[in-house]
C-alpha cells in the first residue's frame, strides 16, 4: 500500500516536473497536455457512464460549449479568462441540469442516438453561425491566460496548470467514488428499482451525474481553448465524443484510474504511431472490439492497482470456508459459520414473543387499494390494519396480487385508488426513496442486489443516518457491519455481492433492510429459493427482528413456514383480500382452500350434470 | 416545387425505411441496436462502384447481385465474431462495440479504396420526366420501386414461408425457439445477413445521388434509427412510416424553414416525438425491452 503510493507520489512528481526539463520538446509537451484535458472530460463520461450508467456520446459538443464560451467571452466582453472559464463552467452546469431532466423520461438506447444528436445539432450551429462563431474557420487568436508559471509559449506556460487540474479532476472522481454519492450512482446503474427502494433520489442521482459530466467537459474545452489559441467545429465533432466514451471503456468502465489511462493512450498512441496513421483508426475500432469482448476491465486492472490504492477493493478469491460455509455445519469461531445459523443458533432457539394484543396502535393502515395493468385488475379494493409488533402474513395462490401490493406499500407501483397511512402519515404515491426515508424497507421476490458492489458498500448504501463527509462514512460502515453481524454474514462484507450464492444474498438483501433499523419491513417471499435448514431459521430470525421493533408484513407460500412466524394471516385471491385471521383459522376456512384447491370435484361434477 | 420536395423527400425517406427495418429486424432476433448500420451503407456503396462497377466492370444487376451477397457474408460473419457475442452484454458495452464496428468498416472502406470521394452516375442518370408539373426523377422511382416490391416481398416471406415463420418465432421467444429445435444461431446470422442486404441496397441507390465517400452512411444510419424510434422501435411497418415521414419532413422543413440546418430537423423531430410519444406511431408490443 504505501509502496503503490510512493510510487504514484513519484509518478505524479516526475510528470509536472515535465516542462522544466530542455530534452522535452514543445510537440510532446502538447501532446501531454492534450491528454490531461482528454482525461478531464473522459473522467466526467465515466462519471456520467461508468458509474452511473447513463450513457453520453456528446461529450465533445458539451467542450465546444466550454471552448466557445470561454473564447467568446474573453473576445468579445473582453472578460479576464478566469471569468471567462467561470461562466462556461456555469453554462455547462445549466447543460447538465437540462440533460439530466431529460435523462428521467429517455433511457438508453434513446439517451445515445440524443446526446449523438446534440453533438451534431452542436455542430451544425457552430458551422453555420458565422456572425458568433466563426463558422468554419473558428476562432482564432483567442487572448492568452496568466496563471503565473513562466515558459516560452501557451503549452509551457499552461503545462503544470493542465496537469494539476487534472490531478484535482481525478482526486474528486475518486472521491465521489468511494463515498455515499459514488456509491448511490453505482447503484443506480446497478439495479434503480432497488436503489429507489433503498433510499436513493435517482432523479437527483442523474441529474447530479450530468452536471459533473458536463462540468468536465466544459473545464476540458476552456482549458483547451486558453492553451491552443483556435478553435474550430472540426474540434468537436461526433468522432470526438466518441473518442472521449473510448477512453473511459479502455480504462474498463468506471474505473477512475483506467479512464486516465485511456485518455493517456488514445491520445498519445496516434502521435507515437505517425507512421500508421492510415491503418491506426481501423486497429482502434477492432482493438476496442476485442477489449470489450476478452478483457471488459481493461487498463482498469492496472490502473486501480496503481493509481487509486484508496479504493475499496472486492476480495475475489474464493472463501476460505468454500462451499461448507453456506450449509451452516460449521460454527466458526468469529461468528462466520453460516448464513443465517450464526448468532442465531449460538443464541439457542430466540424466544417468541407474544403477538401484539388486538388493541395494539396500527402502524399501517390499508384502504381500498386497487391497482390494474391494461384491463386486468391485480388488486381490488384491498384493506387491512397491520399493528406494531405485528408479523402479518400475505398470502394466497400465484397471480392473486401480493407482489403488486409490496409493490404498493414500497412506492415501486402507484396504486389507481386507495389510500395507505404509515403511523398517521399518508404515504400513497410517494416515491420509493421517500417510503424508505419514512422508515419502510423491504427485499425483493428474486434477489436484487447491486451486483457490482461490495456486500459492505451494499448495506452502507442503504443507511440513511444524517451528516456527510469522514464522519457519515465510519458511521455508515459500522451501522452496515453491525447489520451484517446480526443476520450472520460479515464475514463476507468484502466480497462482491454479484460472486454471492443465492442464500447468501438473501441474507445480505435481509441486512442491508435492516440496516435502517425500519418500522415496516417488507418481505416478498424471503424463503423462496433457500434450502430447507435455512427456511426455518428465518422464522426465529423474523422473531428476532421483531424483538427489535420492526413489524413485518411477509408474502409466503409455505403453509408450515407461514403457521411458525405469523401472528395473523392476510389471505388474497385475484386481487382481493378474501380472509384475515390468525394461521390457524386461516387453515381451515373454506374460501381459502378453494381458492389455492379449487371447489370440491363432487361439487363441480354436480353442477355440470344438472 | 412542393410536389417535387416530397417525391425526393419520398425516395430519401425510402432510403431510411430501408435501414430502419435492418435495425427492426436485428433489434427484434439479437435485442442490440447495431450502430454499425450506417457504415455498412458505407462500406456497401464502395463494393458496389469501385469494385464491382468500375474495376470489374459487371453489369448494373449482376452488379447489385454481387454486392448483397458480399454483404450478407459480412452480416453473418460480424454476427458471428462479433454481434452474437454481444447479447448478453449490457445496453452499453453492445453499442459501443457497435460504433467501434462502424468505425473500423469506416476506415477499412479509407484504406481499401482511398479518401477520394467516387463520382457514379448509375444506369439512369439525372433523368427526370414531368407529371401535372411535377419533375420526377427517374432514380426516385427506381428506389420507391425497389421499397415497395421489398416490403410486399418481405411480408409475404414472414407470413407464408418457413424461414419467415422461424425468424418470427425467434423475434417472439428466443428461449422457446432452442428448445423446439430452431438452429437460434444461424437465424440470427440470418437476420443479420439480410439486414446488411437492405444496408447494402441503401448504399447501392443512394450512390448516384450523392458522391461516395467514407462518411456518406453516418448521418443516414442515424437519421434511420430515428426513422424507427419515431414509427416505434423494433416495428417494420412502423420502420417504413417512420422513414417515409422523416424523408419529407425533413425535405419540407429544409424549405420552408432553413436548407443550412437541414440534418437538425431529423434531430429536432426526433426530440418532439421522445417528449410527445416516445413509444412511436405504431409501437411494437414488446418495445418494452428498449
Amino acid at each position: 500500500m504505501t509502496l503503490r503510493k510512493l510510487t504514484l507520489l513519484a509518478l505524479l512528481l516526475v510528470f509536472a516536473a515535465l516542462p522544466f526539463f530542455d530534452g522535452i520538446g514543445g510537440y510532446w509537451l502538447h501532446v501531454l497536455n492534450l491528454a490531461w484535458i482528454a482525461a478531464i472530460a473522459a473522467l466526467g463520461v465515466t462519471i456520467a457512464t461508468g458509474m452511473t450508467g447513463l450513457i453520453v456520446l456528446g461529450q465533445a459538443a458539451v467542450m465546444g460549449v466550454g471552448a466557445y464560451t470561454t473564447a467568446l467571452a474573453m473576445m468579445l466582453l473582453a472578460w479576464p479568462w478566469w471569468v471567462a472559464l467561470g461562466a462556461a463552467l456555469l453554462l455547462s452546469a445549466a447543460v447538465g441540469v437540462a440533460l439530466g431532466l431529460l435523462s428521467m423520461r429517455i433511457k438508453g438506447h434513446y439517451l445515445a442516438i440524443v446526446t449523438l444528436a446534440l453533438n451534431e445539432i452542436f455542430r451544425l450551429v457552430a458551422l453555420n453561425e458565422s456572425w458568433l462563431t466563426g463558422g468554419p474557420m473558428g476562432l482564432r487568436d483567442i487572448p492568452g491566460s496568466d496563471w503565473g508559471f513562466p515558459g516560452p509559449d501557451a503549452d509551457h506556460r499552461l503545462y503544470l496548470p493542465i496537469f494539476l487540474l487534472m490531478v484535482a479532476a481525478y482526486a474528486l472522481a475518486l472521491r465521489l467514488y468511494r463515498r455515499k454519492p459514488g456509491r448511490q450512482m453505482r447503484a443506480v446503474r446497478d439495479d434503480e428499482l432497488a436503489a429507489e427502494s433503498m433510499g436513493v433520489d435517482s432523479r437527483a442521482i442523474q441529474v447530479q451525474a450530468f452536471v459533473l459530466c458536463s462540468v468536465f467537459g466544459a473545464l476540458a474545452g476552456g482549458l483547451y481553448a486558453l492553451m491552443n489559441g483556435f478553435i474550430s467545429p472540426n474540434n468537436f465533432l461526433i468522432i470526438e465524443s466518441i473518442k472521449i466514451i473510448l477512453m473511459s471503456v479502455l480504462g474498463g468502465l468506471g474505473s477512475i484510474g483506467g479512464t486516465l489511462l485511456g485518455a493517456a493512450a488514445i491520445t498519445i498512441l496516434p502521435e507515437a504511431l505517425r507512421d500508421l496513421q492510415l491503418f491506426y483508426m481501423a486497429a482502434f475500432g477492432l482493438g476496442v472490439v476485442i477489449i470489450l469482448l476478452v478483457a471488459p476491465r481493461g487498463l482498469g486492472v492496472v490502473a486501480d492497482w496503481l493509481l487509486a490504492p484508496w479504493l475499496p477493493l472486492a476480495e475475489h478469491e474464493r472463501q476460505p470456508e468454500g462451499i461448507l460455509s453456506i450449509s451452516g455445519a460449521r460454527p466458526g469461531p468469529a461468528g462466520a459459520g453460516a448464513a443465517a445459523s450464526g448468532p442465531a443458533a449460538a443464541a439457542g432457539a430466540v424466544l417468541r414473543l407474544a403477538a401484539p394484543a388486538a388493541d395494539a396502535p396500527v402502524l399501517m393502515s390499508v384502504r381500498g387499494i386497487a391497482k390494474h395493468f391494461g384491463g386486468i385488475y391485480a388488486l381490488q379494493d384491498v384493506g387491512f390494519d397491520l399493528r406494531e409488533g405485528e408479523i402479518l402474513g400475505l398470502i394466497g395462490p400465484n397471480g392473486s396480487g401480493k407482489s403488486t401490493f409490496v409493490n404498493v406499500c414500497s412506492g415501486v407501483v402507484r396504486p389507481d385508488a386507495g389510500r395507505i397511512t404509515l403511523g398517521g402519515t399518508d404515504i400513497t404515491g410517494l416515491p420509493a426513496w421517500k417510503i424508505h426515508r419514512l422508515g419502510v424497507s423491504r427485499i425483493f421476490q428474486n434477489v436484487r442486489l447491486w451486483e457490482s458492489m461490495t456486500v459492505l458498500e451494499n448495506v452502507m448504501l442503504a443507511w440513511n443516518g444524517e451528516g456527510r463527509g469522514a464522519r457519515y462514512e465510519r458511521e455508515a460502515r459500522d451501522a452496515a457491519l453491525r447489520a451484517l453481524e446480526d443476520m450472520g454474514v460479515a464475514f463476507l462484507a468484502n466480497r462482491r455481492a454479484g460472486d454471492l450464492s443465492f442464500g447468501q444474498s438473501r441474507m445480505v438483501e435481509l441486512a442491508r433492510a435492516m440496516v435502517t433499523r425500519p418500522r415496516l419491513l417488507l418481505l416478498d417471499e424471503p424463503a423462496a429459493g433457500l434450502r430447507g435448514g435455512l427456511v426455518m431459521e428465518l422464522a426465529d430470525t423474523l422473531q428476532r427482528l421483531r424483538a427489535q421493533g420492526t413489524s413485518i408484513l411477509v408474502i409466503e407460500h409455505r403453509i408450515k413456514l407461514v403457521m411458525a412466524m405469523c401472528d395473523r394471516v392476510v389471505v388474497l385471491n385475484l386481487g382481493q383480500a378474501i380472509a384475515e385471521g390468525p394461521p390457524a383459522r386461516i387453515q381451515a376456512d373454506p374460501q381459502v382452500i378453494e381458492a389455492y384447491l379449487g371447489e370440491r370435484a363432487g361439487y363441480d361434477f354436480e353442477a355440470r350434470t344438472a | 416545387m412542393l410536389g417535387q420536395i416530397i417525391i425526393s423527400g419520398l425516395a430519401m425517406g425510402a432510403i431510411y425505411a430501408l435501414v430502419a427495418i435492418g435495425y427492426a429486424f436485428v433489434w427484434n432476433t439479437m435485442a442490440i441496436v447495431n450502430f454499425a448500420a450506417g457504415e455498412f451503407v458505407t462500406f456497401a456503396a464502395y463494393i458496389f462502384v469501385a469494385t464491382f462497377i468500375t474495376a470489374l466492370g459487371f453489369p448494373f444487376v449482376v452488379a447489385v447481385l454481387a454486392s448483397a451477397v458480399l454483404m450478407a457474408l459480412l452480416g453473418a460473419v460480424f454476427t458471428r465474431v462479433v454481434f452474437a457475442r454481444l447479447q448478453n452484454q449490457r445496453p452499453l458495452v453492445a453499442i459501443i462495440s457497435t460504433v467501434a464496428v462502424g468505425i473500423f468498416l469506416k476506415e477499412m472502406a479509407r484504406i481499401l479504396y482511398g479518401p477520394e470521394p467516387l463520382m457514379y452516375a448509375g444506369p439512369l442518370g439525372t433523368a427526370s420526366f414531368t407529371v401535372m408539373g411535377v419533375a420526377i426523377e427517374w432514380q426516385h422511382v427506381l428506389i420507391l420501386g425497389v421499397v415497395l416490391a421489398l416490403t410486399l416481398l418481405q411480408t409475404v416471406a414472414l407470413k407464408k414461408t418457413l424461414a419467415g415463420k422461424i425468424m418470427r418465432a425467434v423475434a417472439i421467444d428466443r428461449d422457446t425457439a432452442v428448445l423446439m429445435g430452431i438452429p437460434v444461431q444461424k437465424v440470427l446470422a440470418g437476420a443479420f445477413a439480410y439486414a446488411s442486404v437492405l444496408s447494402a441496397l441503401a448504399g447501392i441507390l443512394l450512390a448516384p445521388l450523392f458522391f461516395v465517400t467514407t462518411e456518406m452512411g453516418s448521418l443516414v444510419g442515424l437519421k434511420a434509427f430515428i426513422a424507427m424510434i419515431i414509427g416505434g422501435f423494433g416495428s417494420i411497418p412502423g420502420a417504413i412510416l417512420g422513414g417515409l415521414i422523416l424523408g419529407v419532413g425533413e425535405n419540407i422543413g429544409a424549405y420552408m424553414i432553413s436548407a443550412t440546418y437541414k440534418d437538425a430537423i431529423a434531430f429536432v423531430f426526433l426530440l418532439i416525438f421522445l417528449v410527445i410519444r416516445p413509444e412511436g406511431i405504431l409501437p411494437e408490443r414488446t418495445a418494452d425491452r428498449a
